[in-house]
């Protein structure tokens, strides 16, 4: 067994582990409770793909490749912080902490709720 | 037998980075919340990436290939915390339980009464709410369905106080 077929042998077996954790993470990405767990497994997927883009860049002596992992990467965390942006700039709390203007919320239905069954009337 | 010692080098370098990518999938996989799953994955994004591309740099010598993937280090070394601060944003902004995972009371809260002002008794209880029931904080981590009771135990406590 040459050296050149050990190397072959080490990347594919890394490459094809990698693919079955990419499926385990985008059934994260599918079942994830909330938004932050998807935009978290859409990011580890970046990193892998861009990691197994290096390797075949390697493995198929295709230097270029190399420039696509960067680019696939920088894309990656440009996604992350947009949707952060978004996600923040369309949240009613609007930079407040979201658990207290709940709580206000909340609040002021009740409040409203047991004027009208004092006065019985609507409220402005 | 020189080679072969390169290989072994390759070979351990890639080792550490799929157990680093396989340690990061299980954490993001078992943990039962967010800010938990972040940790995890800073594993992948530093060790992960930083063993994989150690070992291709060793399989190609220096050159201008090595030189792109160090930078490619460096950048995502640089982005991932940033991309983790984003998210705890996100999650700190968007998620009006996050006082339920958590072990202290995350804001200092105007209509909260000061420490030492007596009524021993109504301040415990609201810690008690606040701080998400530290003995079972397990049960917390997994189960959203005791959520909207204990919110509105806090508005009543809220609304005893004011009348």
């Amino acid at each position: 067994m040459s050296v050149e077929s050990a190397y072959t042998l080490l990347f594919e077996g890394a490459l094809l582990w990698m693919g079955l954790l990419l499926l385990i993470m985008l059934i994260r990405a599918i079942i994830g409770p909330r938004v932050t767990d998807r935009i978290l497994a859409i990011n580890m997927i970046g990193t892998m793909v861009s990691s197994c883009i290096c390797i075949l860049a390697v493995v198929l002596e295709e230097s270029y490749l190399i420039d696509m992992a960067l680019l696939y990467s920088m894309i990656s965390f440009v996604t992350v912080l947009i949707l952060a942006s978004t996600y923040i700039a369309k949240t009613p709390s609007r930079g407040r902490f979201a658990s207290e203007v709940a709580e206000e919320v909340g609040q002021e239905k009740k409040w409203l709720k047991a004027y009208q069954e004092e006065s019985g009337k609507e409220m402005p | 037998m020189g080679e072969w010692i390169r290989f072994g080098l390759i070979a351990l370098c890639v080792v550490t980075a799929m157990t680093g990518f396989t340690a990061a999938v299980i954490g993001a996989n078992r943990f039962g919340f967010v800010m938990n799953r972040m940790h995890a994955a800073g594993i992948g994004d530093t060790l992960g990436i930083f063993g994989i591309l150690l070992a291709l740099m060793l399989k190609e010598g220096v050159g201008m290939v090595t030189a792109k993937m160090a930078v490619i280090i460096i950048f995502l070394w640089f982005t991932s915390p940033a991309s983790s601060h984003f998210l705890s944003q996100i999650e700190y902004f968007t998620n009006p339980h996050l006082f339920r995972y958590t072990d202290r009371d995350l804001t200092v809260r105007s209509s909260m009464p000061a420490a030492g002002s007596g009524e021993g008794e109504a301040n415990s209880e609201i810690e008690a709410v606040h701080s998400g029931n530290p003995g079972n904080n397990a049960a917390g981590y997994s189960s959203a369905k005791n959520k909207a009771p204990e919110l509105s135990q806090t508005e009543k406590n809220r609304k005893e106080e004011k009348a």
